[in-house]
C-alpha cells in the first residue's frame, strides 16, 4: 500500500475558546491513494468540522487546537500563502454541502472554471475552454450552460457543476460534504452514478461526507463512523455491513431498512441526542453511554479508545473488546 | 425568546444523559437583564437614564431660571455662568438643563409614533396580505425614495401653526417608512412559522395571531426600530429646529441652536453655546445606538459571546 | 423586462404620489396663507396676469372643482411654469431653479460619488480585516459620527477652517468679487468656495456606505461560495474584490435611494449653514419668506431629481445582476 495519501493524527477542532464545543476530538484517519472513504454520523456529530478541518477551511471562532493532518507526506497544516493555495485545488479540492450555494451568483458558469485555470495553471484561453466542455461533458451537463448564470441552472446540474469543478486539476483528494443531500433521490442517483461512473476512469482518493449510512455503504470503499467528534468505528463497507460493531453503528444500520431502498434514510430507530460537546460537559465515560443498550458499569466513568478488531476494523466500545472475532 | 423551537420535548424523553442548562438560560432573561449584561448597551441606558434624570429634575439642578434675562449678554463661559450667555443675557447652562425636558418628549414621542406606524403597516401588508401589500409596499418605497428633510421643511411651512406638536406630527409622518419595510420583511418570515400555521388552523382570529404569535416573536426588532425611528427623530428636529422651522420660543436644544446660530455665536467666540446643545443631542443619540448593540445581541443570540 | 416595467411603474407611480401630494397639501390646509402672499405681491408692484393665474392654480385659490384644478395643476406643471417667486419677485420660479440647481446638481453629485466610493472601498477594507485595528476604529467612530448632527459639525468646520484660520471662504459658491463666467478665475473660486461644502457633505454621508457595505461584505463571506473561492485556491484580492466585494455591493445599491434621500437632506442644512446659494438654500429662504410657489417649485425639483437618478441607479442594476435581467431558465 505504500504511504498513506492521507494521514490526520489526533486531531481536535475546538469552537470558541479552550473551554468551548469539541466539535471534533483526537481523530486518527488515513487515506490512502484512489481510495473511497464515506464519514457517516448524525448532524452535530463533527463530520463536517473534521472534513473542513482537513481542506483548511476552519474558520473562527472554530479552530484546531491539536494535532496534524499529512497530506502528500506533508504537513497541511503548517502551510500558509502561496504554497497553501497551490496545494488546494491543484491536489485537494472540495465539493460543498450546497452546491447551489457555492457558485457566485454574478459570474458565468465557465469564469468559475476559468479563474481556476487561470490562477493555477498557463493554459492558453483555447485548452481552458476545452477543458470547460470536457468536464461539463463528463457530468452530463450541456455545453451551452457554460455562458449562463447559476441561477439559470437547476439544483441538480448546480451540484453537477459544483463536481466538475473539483476535477478541473484533477486533484489526488475530493473532499465532498454531503454532496447531493439538498437535492431529490433521482437526482441525487443519477448523480451518484455519474460520480462512480468517472471514478473507474481516473484515479483519485474521495472523503465522502454523509449521515446517510445507506447509502454510503454502497459507493464507499471504507466507512468511518462518527459520534461526539469522534470516530466510534471504520471497517471496510461490507465489513461494516455485514458485522457493524459499535452499538451506534448497529442502531445505524438497524435504522437503514433496506440499503437498496433510496426513499427512507433515515435514523428514525435511534432514540435520543447527542451529546452536548462542551467541554465541561464532556463526562468520563463513552459519550455513547447515555444512549447505549448494551453498556456496563465500565462504560460510564471510563472511556474506551479506539482499538484494532481485525486487520482494518476500528472500534471504540468496551463490550465489542471483550468479545471474540469471528471475521 | 424562541427557546420552543429549539428542543421538541417528546425527544428527549429517552435522553437519560442530563442536558446542561447552563448555556440556554441565557436566553431565557428579560430584555433588560440582557441589555444590562452587554457592557455597550449597560452605558447606552446608563447615558439615557442621565438625560431622563435631567428631564424629571431639572428645575431644581438648573443654576438659574433659563428665563431670566438679567446677565451680561453673549458671555463666554464663565464661573457663573459655565457656559456663557445668549444674546439676550439667559444662562446656556440653565437653557441647555430645561431644554433636555423637550428634546427627549421629541425624541420619544416622534419615536414610539413612528414605530406604530411602522408596525400597523407592517402586519397589514405582510400578515393581512395581496392586494393591501402590493398599494402599502408601494407607500412605503414612495416614502422611501422622498427625501426627508424637504418634506418636513414642506410639511411644517404648511402647518397654520408652528410649535413643537407640528414637529412632532411631521417627524412621524416622514420616519415610518424604513421601519415598515424592515418590520413587514420579518412578518412575512414569522407567518409562515410552523406555530402561526398551527395556530391559523386551530382557527384563532387573525389580531390574536398577529399580537399574540407574531408580535412577541419579533419584539427585539421593533425594539431596535424604535430607537432607530428616535435617533432619526432627535437629529429630524434638530435640523428643523436650527433651521427656523420650530417654535423658537420653547425650550429645546434644537431651539438653542437656532438662536446660537442666528445670534453668530461661533463668530462672536461663544463656542459654548453652540458646542453644548449639539454634544447633548450627539450624547443622547449615542446612547440611543449603544443600547441598539444590546439589542441586536438579543434579535441575533449568533453574537453573543463574540464580543 | 418584467423589471424595467416595475421600475417604469414606480417611477411614475412616486411622481404621481409626489405631484398629488404637493397639490393636495396647500388645498387642505385651514386658512390661506397663500391668499395672504398674493395679496402682498401687490405692493411689489405690476405683476403678470399670467403668472399670478399660474400661482393661483398652483397653491389652489380658486372656485373651480376640484378636479379641475387638478388637470390645470397638472397643465402647469407639465410645463414647469411655477409662477413667480415672492422672494426674489419679478423672476420667476423656473428662473431661480435654473440658477441654483447647478450649484446642488454639481456639489451634491460628486459629493455622492465620492462618498459612494470612498465609504464603499472602506467598507470592504473594514470587512475583509474584520476584528482588527482598522475594523474597531473605523466602525465605531462611524456608528458614533451617526448620532451627531449633521449642520453642527459644518459650524464647527465653518468656524475652524474659515473663521480662525481663513483657510477657505467661510461662505457663498463663489467670491463676491468675480461675476460667474466660466475662466479659471471663477472656476478656482468656486472650487475653494466648494471644498467646505462638500467635505461635510461627504464625511457624513461617507459613514452610511461605510457601515452598509461592511455588514453586506461580512454576511457575504459567510457564503459557500466564498467558503469554495478560498478552497479552491485563488488569490486572496481576486476573493476579496470578485467574489465578496461584488456580490455585496448589490443591496448598498438597492439601497440607493435612501442614501440619496439622506445626502439630499443634509445638504439642505449644509446649503443654509454655507450660505451656498443652492436648491435646498432657495427651499430654506422660500419657507422662511412664506414664498409658496417658489418652495413648490423647489421641492418637485427636488423630488424629481432624486427619483431620476433612483431610477437611472435601478438601470445600471440591470448590467450589475444577472439575476434580475434574465429570470427564466436557458
Amino acid at each position: 500500500m505504500g504511504t498513506p495519501l492521507l494521514d490526520v493524527h489526533n486531531l481536535t477542532v475546538v469552537y470558541g475558546r479552550t473551554d468551548g464545543v469539541y466539535a471534533v476530538r483526537d481523530v486518527n484517519l488515513t487515506l490512502h491513494h484512489g481510495e473511497f472513504l464515506g464519514l457517516v454520523g448524525e448532524s452535530g456529530c463533527g463530520k463536517s468540522t473534521l472534513a473542513y478541518a482537513i481542506a483548511r477551511l476552519i474558520k473562527p471562532p472554530a479552530h484546531i487546537a491539536q494535532g496534524t493532518v499529512t497530506f502528500r507526506e506533508h504537513n497541511l497544516l503548517g502551510l500558509h500563502g502561496e504554497a497553501l493555495r497551490h496545494e488546494r485545488w491543484e491536489h485537494l479540492a472540495v465539493v460543498l454541502q450546497s452546491g447551489m450555494n457555492a457558485l457566485n451568483p454574478l459570474m458565468t458558469i465557465e469564469r468559475q472554471f476559468f479563474d481556476v485555470m487561470s490562477q493555477h495553471t498557463r493554459w492558453p484561453m483555447s485548452k481552458q475552454r476545452e477543458r470547460v466542455y470536457e468536464l461539463l461533458e463528463m457530468v452530463h451537463v450541456e455545453r451551452r450552460f457554460a455562458s449562463c448564470y447559476p441561477h439559470q441552472l437547476s439544483g441538480g446540474m448546480k451540484q453537477r457543476v459544483a463536481i466538475a469543478l473539483s476535477m478541473i486539476l484533477e486533484p489526488e483528494l475530493i473532499i465532498m460534504d454531503e454532496p447531493t443531500t439538498a437535492l431529490d433521490v433521482v437526482v441525487q442517483r443519477t448523480i451518484l452514478d455519474n460520480l462512480m461512473e468517472i471514478r473507474k476512469a481516473r484515479e483519485f482518493a474521495v472523503i465522502f461526507v454523509s449521515h446517510d449510512l445507506g447509502l454510503v455503504l454502497e459507493i464507499a470503499d471504507r466507512v468511518a463512523v462518527m459520534y461526539a467528534g469522534e470516530i466510534v468505528e471504520a471497517q471496510p463497507a461490507e465489513q461494516l455491513y455485514a458485522q457493524p460493531l459499535h452499538p451506534y453503528t448497529r442502531a445505524l444500520l438497524k435504522s437503514v431498512a433496506d440499503p437498496d431502498d433510496i426513499r427512507e434514510r433515515r435514523f428514525s430507530g435511534l432514540p435520543g441526542h447527542p451529546p452536548d460537546l462542551h467541554l465541561d460537559s464532556i463526562g468520563p465515560g463513552c459519550p455513547f453511554y447515555p444512549r447505549c443498550t448494551e453498556h456496563e458499569d465500565r462504560c460510564r466513568n471510563e472511556k474506551p479508545t479506539l482499538s484494532p478488531m481485525g486487520p482494518e476494523s476500528v472500534v471504540s466500545c468496551w463490550i465489542r473488546r471483550k468479545e471474540p472475532v469471528d471475521a | 425568546m424562541g427557546t420552543t423551537e429549539n428542543v421538541a420535548p417528546d425527544r428527549r424523553t429517552l435522553t437519560a444523559h442530563p442536558v446542561r442548562t447552563t448555556k440556554s438560560t441565557r436566553h431565557r432573561r428579560g430584555f433588560l437583564a440582557v441589555l444590562w449584561a452587554n457592557k455597550k448597551s449597560r452605558a447606552g441606558m446608563l447615558l439615557l437614564g442621565l438625560f431622563v434624570m435631567t428631564a424629571l429634575i431639572g428645575p431644581w439642578i438648573a443654576p438659574y431660571s433659563p428665563y431670566a434675562t438679567n446677565y451680561a449678554i453673549m458671555q463666554t463661559p464663565t464661573l457663573h455662568h459655565w457656559l456663557g450667555t445668549t444674546q439676550n443675557g439667559q444662562d446656556v447652562l440653565s437653557e441647555l438643563i430645561y431644554g433636555t425636558r423637550l428634546s427627549l418628549e421629541v425624541t420619544f414621542v416622534a419615536g414610539f409614533g413612528a414605530t406604530a406606524i411602522s408596525i400597523v403597516m407592517a402586519f397589514a401588508a405582510g400578515y393581512l396580505g395581496r392586494w393591501l401589500d402590493d398599494i402599502l409596499s408601494f407607500i412605503t418605497n414612495v416614502f422611501l425614495v422622498i427625501p426627508g428633510l424637504p418634506l418636513m421643511v414642506v410639511l411644517a411651512a404648511y402647518s397654520p401653526v408652528r410649535g413643537i406638536i407640528v414637529i412632532m406630527a411631521v417627524l412621524t409622518v416622514t420616519g415610518w417608512a424604513w421601519g415598515a419595510r424592515v418590520l413587514r420583511a420579518q412578518v412575512l418570515a414569522l407567518r409562515n412559522r410552523d406555530y402561526v400555521i398551527a395556530a391559523r388552523f386551530a382557527g384563532e382570529a387573525p389580531f390574536r395571531i398577529m399580537f399574540r404569535e407574531i408580535l412577541p416573536n419579533m419584539l427585539s426588532l421593533v425594539g431596535a426600530n424604535f430607537l432607530g425611528a428616535s435617533l432619526a427623530a432627535l437629529l429630524g428636529a434638530a435640523s428643523l429646529e436650527f433651521l427656523g422651522f420650530g417654535d423658537p420660543t420653547a425650550l429645546s436644544w434644537g431651539s438653542m441652536l437656532y438662536w446660537a446660530q442666528n445670534s453668530g455665536a461661533l463668530l462672536q467666540g461663544q463656542w459654548a453655546w453652540i458646542f453644548a446643545p449639539g454634544f447633548c443631542i450627539a450624547l443622547l443619540g449615542m446612547s440611543l445606538i449603544l443600547l441598539n448593540f444590546g439589542l441586536d445581541e438579543i434579535s441575533n443570540p449568533r453574537l453573543r459571546g463574540e464580543s | 423586462m418584467r423589471y424595467l416595467t416595475r421600475r417604469v411603474a414606480f417611477l411614475i407611480g412616486t411622481l404621481w404620489v409626489a405631484l398629488t401630494f404637493n397639490f393636495l397639501i396647500p388645498r387642505m390646509m385651514p386658512g390661506s396663507p397663500a391668499e395672504t402672499m398674493i395679496a402682498n405681491f401687490h405692493g411689489k408692484g405690476q405683476i403678470n396676469p399670467n403668472a399670478l393665474h399660474a400661482i393661483q392654480i398652483m397653491l389652489g385659490i380658486s372656485t373651480a372643482p376640484l378636479w379641475k384644478q387638478y388637470l390645470q395643476y397638472w397643465g402647469q406643471v407639465l410645463q414647469f411654469k411655477f409662477g413667480i417667486s415672492y422672494t426674489y419677485f419679478p423672476y420667476t420660479v423656473t428662473h431661480m431653479i435654473a440658477q441654483a440647481l447647478p450649484y446642488t446638481l454639481i456639489l451634491v453629485g460628486a459629493c455622492t460619488v465620492i462618498s459612494f466610493v470612498l465609504g464603499t472601498s472602506l467598507g470592504i477594507a473594514a470587512a475583509w480585516w474584520r476584528g482588527g485595528r482598522f475594523d474597531a476604529t473605523a466602525t465605531t467612530a462611524l456608528n458614533f459620527s451617526s448620532a451627531f448632527p449633521y449642520f453642527w459639525f459644518a459650524l464647527f468646520a465653518a468656524y475652524w477652517v474659515s473663521f480662525r484660520f481663513h483657510w477657505l471662504p467661510l461662505s457663498g459658491a463663489f467670491s463676491s468679487s468675480i461675476s460667474p463666467m466660466f475662466n479659471w478665475t471663477f472656476v478656482s473660486s468656486a472650487l475653494r468656495h466648494a471644498i467646505l461644502p462638500a467635505l461635510t457633505i461627504v464625511i457624513s454621508s461617507m459613514g452610511g456606505w461605510l457601515l452598509g457595505m461592511r455588514n453586506n461584505m461580512i454576511s457575504t463571506l459567510r457564503e459557500d461560495y466564498i467558503v469554495l473561492a478560498e478552497a479552491k485556491g485563488l488569490r486572496a484580492s481576486w476573493i476579496a474584490f470578485r467574489y465578496a466585494a461584488r456580490n455585496a455591493i448589490l443591496p448598498n445599491i438597492t439601497g440607493f435611494a435612501m442614501a440619496l434621500g439622506f445626502v439630499v437632506s443634509g445638504s439642505l442644512v449644509m446649503e443654509t449653514v454655507f450660505a451656498y446659494p443652492g436648491i435646498g438654500y432657495l427651499l430654506v429662504n422660500a419657507v422662511g419668506n412664506e414664498d409658496y410657489p417658489l418652495m413648490q417649485g423647489v421641492f418637485l425639483i427636488i423630488v424629481l431629481a432624486v427619483v431620476m437618478a433612483n431610477f437611472v441607479v435601478d438601470l445600471l442594476y440591470v448590467f450589475i445582476d444577472p439575476r434580475v435581467s434574465n429570470e427564466g431558465r436557458v
